[in-house]
């Protein structure tokens, strides 16, 4: 171990290591003991002030049979079905034009599409909820073209008009992160490529996708994993209504405004397996179409 | 490749064959989509920005994009009506503390890891990078009634004490980043008698400042926004942050809507200055970390 400290005072190290490790092993001790007790308050019923009753699975018979949940489940895969694959397309799409043009242009529309990422969720919620408004920006243009307006947080569209928000802030981290992938990838293989005559088209199919694999299932994973904890953006625009009740605020709304914690413990612990059972299985596809070594 | 063949066949002559044609025209569409997301990314700040100088009367009859007057009153309502000088204060207390603190943390404990030798050390590294596999949504309400039993619920320590421990990505982060540093360094502030401590703070907190700034930034800006964790701890209006109370103002301003637009411009304000100021160090960040 010769990249290590030569120690010549043991006792003074000690002291020392004991005062730096200090605040991570509080730390340490705080997760695991939460994520123990995090596990076992599913199982119990408890109100926070009085002592907790252990009630085994009562909490997940109740769940099953909670059509708020079934609401709050089909709501959330929803939004993961629908903002995944478009902000990830639409992300690829805009780091490949931006890979064509280089420089100074390239640099500011960069930063201009990646700035909503760095925005409070409020303050987008805030804007987008007038944008949506019966005479915000999207009624007035379709007034303006003659159309008629459209109720965007209605009950039918509130679900969509929620994950166009989720879409329009979240594709510019995306096409950030595949901008440096594109650059990783060799102009050797293009110049070959445009030799043997393939078009753009063919050169993007055949090389740029393949060659993005790793890094579009990196961020699927990612885009997936936050989506299944949608809170925010729903939580603003749409408030407490049912029709775009996602699985973190229905969590939110149980533990910390009724105060049921048992019930959002178990809740919790069902989100917690469905994002563990995507993650397993995008892993388990990965070697289906992700290619490591080209 | 390609930008280079457009490059030579824009310089050609027109009357030239057909695939040069082609090309330029995928330009144009290329150019067209980059300048559509453009507009469609800041058409809702610009329309906000101006709407928040809006009388709320002249926004809710809606009519064409330009107020008629100009008006400050819903800044001053945003400082008025609601407490956003304290608010503001609140959020950079918390956001500023629980990222500067949490960052130096896991510096001191990133160095004993990667430069200390001592028994358990190994095993204690990956206690720490097992604790990234917790996700935290089982964490939130443990914490909250660890939180309720130390009673500091409604206190900005609620939000920072948490984040005081050092988390186990920047461990890790800034431990690959010590790894790297010569041990020659140190080997000679040993023989001169230098205690652990005074290598840390003289040769090895100096030589990561690049990464733990960029550690530092990233979790200002995500403290800032975040709005579950000041939701779930902060109740009363004076230890709120802005996310928090702009979101507990929304009902009562419901039909005063250029002030919630003026509040969400104020809330933006910092991480803007903040971006622009290291926008390549956040970029970098994001890159190498992948955290949102």
């Amino acid at each position: 171990m010769s990249e290590v400290l030569n120690i010549k005072s043991p006792k003074r190290t000690v002291f020392w290591l004991l005062v730096f490790l200090f605040p991570p092993t509080i730390g340490l001790g705080l997760v695991y003991y939460s994520a123990a007790q995090g596990l076992t308050m599913g199982f119990t019923n408890w109100n926070i002030i009085s002592a907790p009753k252990w009630i085994g699975l009562k909490n997940f018979e109740q769940i099953w049979n909670d059509y708020r949940f079934w609401l709050a489940v089909s709501n959330t895969f929803f939004i993961v079905l629908v903002t995944v694959p478009a902000q990830i397309g639409l992300g690829l799409l805009a780091a490949v034009l931006l890979h064509r043009i280089k420089g100074k242009t390239s640099s500011i529309l960069r930063f201009v599409y990646f700035y909503p990422t760095t925005c409070s969720v409020v303050a987008l919620g805030l804007m987008w909820m007038f944008i949506y408004d019966s005479g915000g920006l999207l009624n007035q243009g379709l007034e303006f073209v003659g159309l008629e307006s459209v109720r965007w947080l209605g009950y039918g569209n509130a679900l969509l008009s929620v994950c166009v928000l989720i879409i329009w802030t979240g594709f510019g981290y995306i096409s950030l992160i595949y901008v440096a992938g594109l650059a990783a990838i060799p102009e050797q293989y293009y110049e070959a490529a445009h030799l043997d005559g393939a078009n753009s088209w063919q050169q993007f199919f055949y090389i740029t996708l393949p060659m993005l694999t790793p890094t579009t299932f990196f961020l699927i994973v990612v885009t997936t994993i936050g989506a299944m904890q949608t809170f925010g953006q729903v939580y603003i625009i749409n408030g407490r209504a049912d029709s775009t009740l996602t699985i973190v605020q229905y969590i939110y709304e149980k533990a910390f405004t009724q105060f049921s914690m048992g019930y959002a413990a178990a809740l919790s612990w069902i989100l917690i397996s469905f994002i563990l059972i995507l993650t397993v299985i995008q892993v388990r596809l990965q070697r289906y179409w992700v290619s490591y070594d080209i | 490749m390609t930008s280079k063949l457009i490059q030579s066949a824009t310089r050609m002559p027109r009357d030239s064959n057909q695939t040069i044609r082609k090309v330029s025209l995928g330009d144009i569409t290329a150019n067209t989509i980059l300048v559509f997301l453009f507009v469609v990314i800041t058409v809702p700040f610009i329309w906000s920005a101006i709407a928040s100088f809006q009388t709320p009367h002249d926004f809710v009859s809606g009519k064409g994009f330009l107020p008629s007057e100009w008006t400050l009153t819903n800044y001053k309502k945003v400082f008025t009506d609601i407490p956003m000088t304290r608010m503001i204060a609140n959020g950079v207390f918390i956001a500023g503390t629980a990222s500067i603190g949490g960052v130096f943390a896991s510096a001191i404990a990133a160095f004993c890891l990667a430069k200390v030798n001592f028994k358990g050390r190994a095993l204690y590294l990956s206690i720490v990078i097992l604790t990234m596999m917790i996700p935290p949504a089982v964490l939130l309400i443990p914490f909250y009634t660890i939180m309720y039993a130390l009673s500091l619920i409604d206190t900005p320590w609620a939000l920072i004490l948490p984040h005081l421990t050092g988390s186990a990505f920047a461990i890790f982060f800034l431990r690959q980043h010590m790894l790297t540093i010569p041990h020659e360094l140190h080997e000679a502030a040993t023989m001169d008698g230098c205690s652990i401590a005074s290598i840390l703070f003289r040769i090895y907190l100096p030589l990561v400042k690049g990464p733990m700034s960029v550690l530092i930034i990233l979790n200002f800006m995500i403290h800032w926004n975040d709005l579950l964790g000041p939701l779930i701890y902060l109740n009363s209006v004076e230890q709120m942050t802005p996310t928090a109370g702009l979101s507990f103002f929304r009902g009562q301003f419901a039909s005063e809507y250029p002030v919630l637009l003026a509040g969400s411009i104020v809330c933006i304000v910092p991480t803007t200055i903040v971006f622009l100021l290291f926008n390549r160090q956040i970029r970098q960040g994001l890159l190498i970390s992948g955290l949102k």
